[in-house]
Protein backbone atom coordinates (compact mmCIF):
# COMPACT_ATOMS: atom_id res chain seq x y z
CA UNK A 1 0.00 0.00 0.00
CA UNK A 2 1.24 3.46 -0.89
CA UNK A 3 2.27 5.54 2.11
CA UNK A 4 1.71 9.27 2.42
CA UNK A 5 3.72 10.02 5.58
CA UNK A 6 5.40 13.17 4.21
CA UNK A 7 2.14 14.56 2.82
CA UNK A 8 0.17 13.75 5.97
CA UNK A 9 2.79 15.56 8.07
CA UNK A 10 2.40 18.64 5.87
CA UNK A 11 -1.36 18.39 6.24
CA UNK A 12 -1.06 18.12 10.03
CA UNK A 13 1.04 21.27 10.09
CA UNK A 14 -1.57 23.03 7.96
CA UNK A 15 -4.45 21.77 10.07
CA UNK A 16 -3.18 23.88 12.94
CA UNK A 17 -4.32 26.95 11.01
CA UNK A 18 -7.80 25.67 10.07
CA UNK A 19 -10.60 27.68 11.64
CA UNK A 20 -12.13 26.10 14.73
CA UNK A 21 -15.77 26.30 15.77
CA UNK A 22 -14.82 29.19 18.10
CA UNK A 23 -13.24 31.07 15.19
CA UNK A 24 -16.38 30.61 13.11
CA UNK A 25 -18.52 31.80 16.04
CA UNK A 26 -16.29 34.84 16.44
CA UNK A 27 -16.63 35.57 12.73
CA UNK A 28 -20.39 35.16 13.06
CA UNK A 29 -20.61 37.55 15.96
CA UNK A 30 -18.64 40.29 14.20
CA UNK A 31 -20.67 43.48 14.40
CA UNK A 32 -19.90 44.59 10.85
CA UNK A 33 -18.61 43.35 7.52
CA UNK A 34 -15.33 45.23 8.09
CA UNK A 35 -14.73 43.54 11.46
CA UNK A 36 -15.49 40.13 9.94
CA UNK A 37 -13.18 40.85 7.02
CA UNK A 38 -10.37 41.91 9.35
CA UNK A 39 -10.78 38.71 11.36
CA UNK A 40 -10.74 36.59 8.20
CA UNK A 41 -7.59 38.40 7.03
CA UNK A 42 -5.88 37.74 10.36
CA UNK A 43 -6.70 34.06 10.00
CA UNK A 44 -5.09 33.61 6.60
CA UNK A 45 -7.64 34.93 4.11
CA UNK A 46 -5.20 37.41 2.68
CA UNK A 47 -6.20 39.60 -0.19
CA UNK A 48 -5.51 42.94 -1.78
CA UNK A 49 -7.12 45.97 -0.25
CA UNK A 50 -10.63 46.38 -1.65
CA UNK A 51 -10.90 42.81 -2.95
CA UNK A 52 -14.43 41.41 -3.18
CA UNK A 53 -15.60 38.40 -1.15
CA UNK A 54 -15.48 36.31 -4.32
CA UNK A 55 -11.88 37.33 -4.96
CA UNK A 56 -10.88 36.58 -1.38
CA UNK A 57 -12.38 33.08 -1.40
CA UNK A 58 -11.15 32.39 -4.96
CA UNK A 59 -7.62 33.21 -3.78
CA UNK A 60 -8.04 30.82 -0.84
CA UNK A 61 -9.24 28.08 -3.18
CA UNK A 62 -6.32 28.64 -5.50
CA UNK A 63 -3.94 28.36 -2.59
CA UNK A 64 -5.67 25.15 -1.45
CA UNK A 65 -5.29 23.57 -4.89
CA UNK A 66 -1.64 24.60 -5.10
CA UNK A 67 -1.05 22.86 -1.78
CA UNK A 68 -3.03 19.76 -2.76
CA UNK A 69 -1.18 19.47 -6.08
CA UNK A 70 2.10 19.48 -4.16
CA UNK A 71 1.16 16.75 -1.71
CA UNK A 72 -1.09 14.38 -3.66
CA UNK A 73 -1.00 12.89 -7.14
CA UNK A 74 -3.95 13.40 -9.46
CA UNK A 75 -5.18 9.84 -9.02
CA UNK A 76 -5.46 10.17 -5.23
CA UNK A 77 -7.57 13.30 -5.56
CA UNK A 78 -9.61 12.03 -8.51
CA UNK A 79 -12.85 11.73 -6.54
CA UNK A 80 -12.45 15.29 -5.25
CA UNK A 81 -11.78 16.60 -8.78
CA UNK A 82 -14.75 14.91 -10.46
CA UNK A 83 -17.36 17.42 -9.14
CA UNK A 84 -15.44 20.16 -10.98
CA UNK A 85 -15.78 18.27 -14.29
CA UNK A 86 -19.49 17.78 -13.79
CA UNK A 87 -19.98 21.40 -12.81
CA UNK A 88 -18.19 22.36 -16.03
CA UNK A 89 -20.45 20.03 -18.04
CA UNK A 90 -23.57 21.62 -16.53
CA UNK A 91 -22.25 25.15 -17.06
CA UNK A 92 -21.19 24.42 -20.65
CA UNK A 93 -24.45 22.73 -21.62
CA UNK A 94 -26.57 25.49 -20.14
CA UNK A 95 -24.43 28.28 -21.59
CA UNK A 96 -24.53 26.74 -25.06
CA UNK A 97 -28.26 26.10 -24.75
CA UNK A 98 -28.96 29.70 -23.69
CA UNK A 99 -26.54 31.09 -26.26
CA UNK A 100 -24.41 32.93 -23.72
CA UNK A 101 -20.65 32.93 -23.26
CA UNK A 102 -20.04 30.36 -20.51
CA UNK A 103 -16.28 30.56 -20.12
CA UNK A 104 -16.46 32.60 -16.92
CA UNK A 105 -18.68 29.99 -15.32
CA UNK A 106 -16.12 27.20 -15.64
CA UNK A 107 -13.94 25.99 -12.76
CA UNK A 108 -10.31 24.86 -12.71
CA UNK A 109 -8.78 21.69 -11.27
CA UNK A 110 -11.09 19.09 -12.77
CA UNK A 111 -9.75 15.85 -14.23
CA UNK A 112 -10.41 17.25 -17.72
CA UNK A 113 -9.41 20.68 -19.00
CA UNK A 114 -12.40 23.02 -18.56
CA UNK A 115 -11.99 24.61 -21.99
CA UNK A 116 -11.93 21.22 -23.69
CA UNK A 117 -15.32 20.36 -22.18
CA UNK A 118 -16.71 23.73 -23.19
CA UNK A 119 -15.42 23.64 -26.74
CA UNK A 120 -16.61 20.03 -27.25
CA UNK A 121 -20.09 20.89 -26.00
CA UNK A 122 -20.12 24.00 -28.16
CA UNK A 123 -19.13 22.04 -31.27
CA UNK A 124 -21.31 19.05 -30.28
CA UNK A 125 -18.32 16.87 -31.06
CA UNK A 126 -17.22 14.83 -28.12
CA UNK A 127 -14.47 12.65 -29.58
CA UNK A 128 -11.67 14.51 -27.76
CA UNK A 129 -13.20 13.73 -24.36
CA UNK A 130 -12.88 10.42 -22.60
CA UNK A 131 -15.78 8.05 -23.19
CA UNK A 132 -17.65 8.57 -19.91
CA UNK A 133 -17.50 12.37 -19.88
CA UNK A 134 -18.36 12.46 -23.60
CA UNK A 135 -21.46 10.31 -23.05
CA UNK A 136 -22.65 12.56 -20.19
CA UNK A 137 -22.08 15.75 -22.24
CA UNK A 138 -23.96 14.33 -25.20
CA UNK A 139 -26.87 13.05 -23.15
CA UNK A 140 -27.13 16.29 -21.13
CA UNK A 141 -27.18 18.36 -24.31
CA UNK A 142 -29.80 16.11 -25.93
CA UNK A 143 -31.88 16.21 -22.76
CA UNK A 144 -31.90 19.99 -22.43
CA UNK A 145 -32.69 20.47 -26.13
CA UNK A 146 -35.51 17.95 -25.99
CA UNK A 147 -37.10 18.99 -22.69
CA UNK A 148 -35.95 22.66 -22.45
CA UNK A 149 -35.72 21.82 -18.74
CA UNK A 150 -32.59 22.91 -16.87
CA UNK A 151 -33.58 20.98 -13.77
CA UNK A 152 -33.89 17.69 -15.67
CA UNK A 153 -30.41 18.29 -17.04
CA UNK A 154 -29.06 19.03 -13.53
CA UNK A 155 -30.60 15.85 -12.15
CA UNK A 156 -29.10 13.77 -14.93
CA UNK A 157 -25.60 15.29 -14.61
CA UNK A 158 -25.62 15.12 -10.78
CA UNK A 159 -26.57 11.46 -10.84
CA UNK A 160 -23.92 10.76 -13.48
CA UNK A 161 -21.40 12.46 -11.18
CA UNK A 162 -22.34 10.29 -8.21
CA UNK A 163 -21.99 7.21 -10.42
CA UNK A 164 -18.58 8.40 -11.67
CA UNK A 165 -17.42 9.02 -8.10
CA UNK A 166 -18.51 5.58 -6.94
CA UNK A 167 -16.82 4.00 -9.94
CA UNK A 168 -13.58 5.94 -9.36
CA UNK A 169 -13.59 4.91 -5.70
CA UNK A 170 -14.16 1.25 -6.57
CA UNK A 171 -11.35 1.34 -9.14
CA UNK A 172 -8.96 2.98 -6.66
CA UNK A 173 -9.89 0.40 -4.01
CA UNK A 174 -9.33 2.81 -1.11
CA UNK A 175 -11.69 2.07 1.77
CA UNK A 176 -11.88 5.67 3.02
CA UNK A 177 -12.71 7.09 -0.40
CA UNK A 178 -15.25 4.32 -1.06
CA UNK A 179 -17.04 5.10 2.19
CA UNK A 180 -16.91 8.80 1.36
CA UNK A 181 -18.59 8.26 -2.01
CA UNK A 182 -21.24 6.08 -0.37
CA UNK A 183 -21.94 8.87 2.11
CA UNK A 184 -22.06 11.41 -0.72
CA UNK A 185 -24.58 9.28 -2.60
CA UNK A 186 -26.70 8.62 0.49
CA UNK A 187 -26.81 12.24 1.66
CA UNK A 188 -27.52 13.42 -1.90
CA UNK A 189 -30.41 10.96 -2.08
CA UNK A 190 -31.73 12.04 1.32
CA UNK A 191 -31.62 15.70 0.28
CA UNK A 192 -33.32 14.95 -3.04
CA UNK A 193 -36.02 12.86 -1.36
CA UNK A 194 -36.55 15.58 1.24
CA UNK A 195 -36.88 18.35 -1.32
CA UNK A 196 -39.22 16.26 -3.47
CA UNK A 197 -41.38 15.34 -0.47
CA UNK A 198 -41.51 18.96 0.62
CA UNK A 199 -42.51 20.10 -2.87
CA UNK A 200 -45.11 17.31 -3.13
CA UNK A 201 -43.54 15.71 -6.20
CA UNK A 202 -45.01 12.54 -7.67
CA UNK A 203 -43.42 9.10 -7.58
CA UNK A 204 -42.20 9.10 -11.18
CA UNK A 205 -40.35 12.41 -10.72
CA UNK A 206 -38.76 11.19 -7.49
CA UNK A 207 -37.82 7.86 -9.07
CA UNK A 208 -35.96 9.73 -11.78
CA UNK A 209 -34.33 12.22 -9.41
CA UNK A 210 -33.01 9.78 -6.81
CA UNK A 211 -29.60 8.29 -7.67
CA UNK A 212 -29.66 4.54 -7.93
CA UNK A 213 -26.64 3.82 -5.73
CA UNK A 214 -25.21 4.30 -2.24
CA UNK A 215 -26.18 2.09 0.67
CA UNK A 216 -29.84 3.08 1.08
CA UNK A 217 -32.70 1.07 -0.35
CA UNK A 218 -33.67 3.61 -3.01
CA UNK A 219 -36.98 1.95 -3.91
CA UNK A 220 -38.15 2.31 -0.27
CA UNK A 221 -36.79 5.86 -0.11
CA UNK A 222 -38.64 6.88 -3.28
CA UNK A 223 -41.91 5.35 -2.06
CA UNK A 224 -41.58 7.07 1.33
CA UNK A 225 -40.75 10.45 -0.24
CA UNK A 226 -43.77 10.22 -2.56
CA UNK A 227 -46.01 9.69 0.48
CA UNK A 228 -44.81 12.90 2.17
CA UNK A 229 -42.39 14.22 4.80
CA UNK A 230 -43.83 12.17 7.68
CA UNK A 231 -43.46 8.84 5.95
CA UNK A 232 -39.99 9.86 4.70
CA UNK A 233 -38.92 10.71 8.25
CA UNK A 234 -40.31 7.37 9.39
CA UNK A 235 -38.31 5.52 6.73
CA UNK A 236 -35.11 7.47 7.46
CA UNK A 237 -35.60 6.52 11.12
CA UNK A 238 -35.06 2.87 10.17
CA UNK A 239 -31.79 3.56 8.30
CA UNK A 240 -28.27 4.25 9.66
CA UNK A 241 -29.13 7.93 9.19
CA UNK A 242 -31.92 7.84 11.77
CA UNK A 243 -30.40 10.89 13.57
CA UNK A 244 -31.31 12.99 10.55
CA UNK A 245 -35.02 12.13 10.70
CA UNK A 246 -35.79 14.66 13.43
CA UNK A 247 -34.27 17.52 11.44
CA UNK A 248 -36.68 16.85 8.58
CA UNK A 249 -39.34 18.50 10.66
CA UNK A 250 -37.31 21.69 11.24
CA UNK A 251 -36.16 23.56 8.16
CA UNK A 252 -34.68 22.58 4.79
CA UNK A 253 -31.48 24.50 5.58
CA UNK A 254 -31.07 22.75 8.94
CA UNK A 255 -31.68 19.32 7.42
CA UNK A 256 -29.16 19.85 4.63
CA UNK A 257 -26.64 21.19 7.14
CA UNK A 258 -26.96 18.04 9.22
CA UNK A 259 -26.56 15.88 6.11
CA UNK A 260 -23.26 17.65 5.39
CA UNK A 261 -22.22 17.37 9.04
CA UNK A 262 -22.64 13.61 8.68
CA UNK A 263 -19.91 13.67 6.00
CA UNK A 264 -17.73 15.98 8.09
CA UNK A 265 -17.98 13.63 11.07
CA UNK A 266 -16.80 10.83 8.82
CA UNK A 267 -13.91 13.02 7.64
CA UNK A 268 -12.94 13.63 11.26
CA UNK A 269 -12.06 9.92 11.59
CA UNK A 270 -9.00 10.68 9.42
CA UNK A 271 -7.55 12.89 12.14
CA UNK A 272 -5.87 9.91 13.80
CA UNK A 273 -4.34 8.42 10.69
CA UNK A 274 -0.69 9.08 9.87
CA UNK A 275 0.11 6.97 6.83
CA UNK A 276 -2.77 6.77 4.31
CA UNK A 277 -4.28 9.26 1.89
CA UNK A 278 -7.36 9.76 4.10
CA UNK A 279 -6.01 12.86 5.92
CA UNK A 280 -5.26 14.49 2.56
CA UNK A 281 -8.81 13.94 1.34
CA UNK A 282 -10.18 15.08 4.69
CA UNK A 283 -8.03 18.21 4.73
CA UNK A 284 -9.18 19.16 1.25
CA UNK A 285 -12.81 18.59 2.24
CA UNK A 286 -12.38 20.52 5.51
CA UNK A 287 -10.61 23.49 3.96
CA UNK A 288 -13.16 23.65 1.14
CA UNK A 289 -15.98 23.62 3.70
CA UNK A 290 -14.18 26.33 5.67
CA UNK A 291 -13.82 28.53 2.60
CA UNK A 292 -17.55 28.05 1.87
CA UNK A 293 -18.42 29.00 5.45
CA UNK A 294 -16.21 32.11 5.39
CA UNK A 295 -17.73 33.12 2.06
CA UNK A 296 -21.26 32.61 3.39
CA UNK A 297 -20.60 34.61 6.55
CA UNK A 298 -18.81 37.46 4.79
CA UNK A 299 -21.56 37.76 2.18
CA UNK A 300 -24.21 37.67 4.90
CA UNK A 301 -22.39 40.37 6.85
CA UNK A 302 -22.03 42.45 3.71
CA UNK A 303 -25.76 42.19 3.02
CA UNK A 304 -26.68 42.57 6.72
CA UNK A 305 -28.58 39.29 6.87
CA UNK A 306 -29.95 37.93 10.11
CA UNK A 307 -27.37 36.03 12.22
CA UNK A 308 -29.72 33.16 12.97
CA UNK A 309 -30.26 32.54 9.30
CA UNK A 310 -26.51 32.17 8.80
CA UNK A 311 -26.06 30.01 11.89
CA UNK A 312 -28.54 27.54 10.45
CA UNK A 313 -26.32 27.17 7.41
CA UNK A 314 -22.82 27.06 8.88
CA UNK A 315 -21.54 23.48 8.95
CA UNK A 316 -19.51 21.66 11.58
CA UNK A 317 -15.76 22.26 11.39
CA UNK A 318 -13.01 19.65 11.03
CA UNK A 319 -10.88 20.72 14.00
CA UNK B 1 34.02 -28.19 9.02
CA UNK B 2 36.01 -27.82 12.22
CA UNK B 3 35.47 -24.05 12.13
CA UNK B 4 31.68 -24.31 11.94
CA UNK B 5 31.40 -22.95 15.49
CA UNK B 6 33.21 -19.80 14.48
CA UNK B 7 31.01 -19.45 11.36
CA UNK B 8 27.85 -19.71 13.47
CA UNK B 9 29.06 -17.17 16.02
CA UNK B 10 29.97 -14.73 13.29
CA UNK B 11 26.55 -15.27 11.68
CA UNK B 12 25.00 -14.26 15.00
CA UNK B 13 27.04 -11.07 15.17
CA UNK B 14 26.17 -10.29 11.57
CA UNK B 15 22.46 -10.89 12.18
CA UNK B 16 22.47 -8.58 15.21
CA UNK B 17 23.88 -5.70 13.22
CA UNK B 18 21.96 -6.47 10.01
CA UNK B 19 18.44 -6.94 11.41
CA UNK B 20 18.59 -4.25 14.09
CA UNK B 21 20.18 -1.93 11.51
CA UNK B 22 17.42 -2.61 8.97
CA UNK B 23 14.78 -1.92 11.62
CA UNK B 24 16.37 1.37 12.61
CA UNK B 25 16.83 2.41 9.00
CA UNK B 26 13.12 1.81 8.31
CA UNK B 27 12.04 3.55 11.53
CA UNK B 28 14.29 6.57 11.08
CA UNK B 29 13.30 6.72 7.41
CA UNK B 30 9.57 6.83 8.14
CA UNK B 31 10.07 9.42 10.87
CA UNK B 32 12.29 11.38 8.49
CA UNK B 33 9.51 11.61 5.94
CA UNK B 34 7.12 12.96 8.53
CA UNK B 35 9.78 15.34 9.89
CA UNK B 36 10.46 16.69 6.38
CA UNK B 37 6.73 17.26 5.91
CA UNK B 38 6.46 19.29 9.10
CA UNK B 39 9.64 21.29 8.38
CA UNK B 40 8.36 22.08 4.85
CA UNK B 41 5.45 23.93 6.43
CA UNK B 42 7.23 25.22 9.52
CA UNK B 43 11.06 25.26 9.43
CA UNK B 44 11.18 26.49 13.04
CA UNK B 45 10.18 23.00 14.24
CA UNK B 46 13.38 21.40 12.87
CA UNK B 47 15.09 20.74 16.20
CA UNK B 48 11.95 19.35 17.80
CA UNK B 49 11.18 16.88 15.04
CA UNK B 50 14.85 15.89 14.67
CA UNK B 51 14.91 14.51 18.20
CA UNK B 52 11.80 12.46 17.43
CA UNK B 53 13.33 11.20 14.22
CA UNK B 54 16.41 9.89 16.03
CA UNK B 55 14.50 7.77 18.56
CA UNK B 56 14.13 4.66 16.35
CA UNK B 57 17.87 4.82 15.60
CA UNK B 58 18.96 3.27 18.91
CA UNK B 59 18.17 -0.33 17.94
CA UNK B 60 20.82 -0.17 15.23
CA UNK B 61 23.34 0.94 17.86
CA UNK B 62 22.31 -1.92 20.16
CA UNK B 63 22.80 -4.37 17.28
CA UNK B 64 26.24 -2.92 16.63
CA UNK B 65 27.15 -3.20 20.32
CA UNK B 66 26.15 -6.88 20.44
CA UNK B 67 28.05 -7.56 17.22
CA UNK B 68 31.18 -5.90 18.70
CA UNK B 69 31.01 -7.83 21.95
CA UNK B 70 30.49 -11.12 20.11
CA UNK B 71 33.37 -10.41 17.73
CA UNK B 72 35.72 -9.59 20.59
CA UNK B 73 34.58 -12.64 22.63
CA UNK B 74 35.30 -15.03 19.76
CA UNK B 75 38.60 -13.31 19.05
CA UNK B 76 37.88 -11.99 15.58
CA UNK B 77 38.39 -8.50 16.96
CA UNK B 78 41.87 -8.36 18.44
CA UNK B 79 43.21 -11.13 16.23
CA UNK B 80 43.22 -13.92 18.82
CA UNK B 81 40.69 -16.12 17.06
CA UNK B 82 40.91 -19.74 18.04
CA UNK B 83 38.70 -22.57 16.93
CA UNK B 84 35.29 -22.51 18.56
CA UNK B 85 33.27 -25.62 19.38
CA UNK B 86 30.05 -26.14 17.42
CA UNK B 87 27.99 -25.89 20.60
CA UNK B 88 29.60 -22.59 21.61
CA UNK B 89 29.14 -21.19 18.12
CA UNK B 90 25.44 -22.09 18.22
CA UNK B 91 25.13 -20.53 21.67
CA UNK B 92 26.62 -17.25 20.42
CA UNK B 93 24.23 -17.33 17.49
CA UNK B 94 21.28 -17.86 19.85
CA UNK B 95 22.53 -15.10 22.16
CA UNK B 96 22.54 -12.61 19.29
CA UNK B 97 18.96 -13.38 18.22
CA UNK B 98 17.05 -11.35 20.86
CA UNK B 99 18.48 -8.00 19.80
CA UNK B 100 18.44 -9.01 16.13
CA UNK B 101 14.74 -9.85 16.02
CA UNK B 102 13.39 -7.48 18.67
CA UNK B 103 15.63 -4.74 17.30
CA UNK B 104 14.15 -5.16 13.82
CA UNK B 105 10.51 -5.14 14.87
CA UNK B 106 10.71 -2.61 17.70
CA UNK B 107 12.53 -0.06 15.54
CA UNK B 108 9.80 -0.26 12.90
CA UNK B 109 7.10 0.11 15.54
CA UNK B 110 8.97 2.92 17.22
CA UNK B 111 9.25 4.60 13.83
CA UNK B 112 5.46 4.58 13.54
CA UNK B 113 5.06 5.99 17.06
CA UNK B 114 7.65 8.67 16.21
CA UNK B 115 5.70 9.58 13.05
CA UNK B 116 2.56 10.04 15.13
CA UNK B 117 4.58 12.09 17.66
CA UNK B 118 5.99 14.29 14.90
CA UNK B 119 2.47 14.94 13.64
CA UNK B 120 1.46 15.81 17.18
CA UNK B 121 4.31 18.35 17.29
CA UNK B 122 3.02 19.80 14.00
CA UNK B 123 -0.31 20.60 15.63
CA UNK B 124 0.65 21.05 19.29
CA UNK B 125 4.36 21.88 19.63
CA UNK B 126 4.02 22.38 23.39
CA UNK B 127 3.12 18.69 23.80
CA UNK B 128 6.44 17.48 22.42
CA UNK B 129 7.62 15.75 25.61
CA UNK B 130 4.49 13.58 25.65
CA UNK B 131 5.11 12.55 22.06
CA UNK B 132 8.64 11.57 23.00
CA UNK B 133 7.44 9.48 25.93
CA UNK B 134 5.01 7.56 23.71
CA UNK B 135 7.75 6.70 21.24
CA UNK B 136 10.29 6.00 23.99
CA UNK B 137 7.94 3.39 25.54
CA UNK B 138 8.76 1.10 22.62
CA UNK B 139 12.44 1.40 23.54
CA UNK B 140 11.81 -0.65 26.70
CA UNK B 141 11.54 -3.85 24.71
CA UNK B 142 14.66 -3.20 22.68
CA UNK B 143 16.57 -2.60 25.94
CA UNK B 144 15.22 -5.84 27.45
CA UNK B 145 16.38 -7.76 24.38
CA UNK B 146 19.77 -6.02 24.51
CA UNK B 147 20.13 -7.01 28.15
CA UNK B 148 19.35 -10.68 27.44
CA UNK B 149 21.81 -10.74 24.54
CA UNK B 150 24.61 -9.16 26.63
CA UNK B 151 24.07 -11.43 29.63
CA UNK B 152 23.98 -14.49 27.40
CA UNK B 153 27.16 -13.59 25.48
CA UNK B 154 29.18 -12.93 28.62
CA UNK B 155 27.79 -16.12 30.16
CA UNK B 156 28.83 -18.27 27.22
CA UNK B 157 32.51 -17.29 27.58
CA UNK B 158 32.76 -19.04 30.93
CA UNK B 159 31.14 -22.27 29.75
CA UNK B 160 33.44 -25.18 29.24
CA UNK B 161 31.87 -26.91 26.24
Amino acid sequence: MKEYTYSVARVRAKEASLLTRQDIDQLLSADSFETALRFARDRGYRSDEGASVDEITAAAERELWEFITEIADAETMRVMRLPVDYHNIKASVKAVFSGIDGEDLLLDHGTVDKNLIYSCVKRREYDDLDKEIAAVCEEAMTLILRTQDGQACDIYVDNAMLAAEEKAARTGGDEFITRYTELLADTANLKTAYRCAKAGRGFSFIENAVYDGGTLNTAELEKAAAAGIDSLAEYVGTTPYSDLAEYMKTSAAAFEMHCDNEIMRFMQTARFDSFTSAPLIAYYYAKKAEIDAVRLILLAKLNRLDDNMIRERVRETYV
Amino acid sequence: MENLGMVLALTGAALASILAGIGSAIGVGKAGQAAAGVVTEDPAKFSKVLIMQLLPGTQGIYGLLIAFITLSQIGILGGSAESLSLAKGLLYLAACLPIAIVGLLSAISQGKAAVAGIMMIAKKPDQMSKGMIFAAMVETYAILALLVSILAIFGIAGLNI
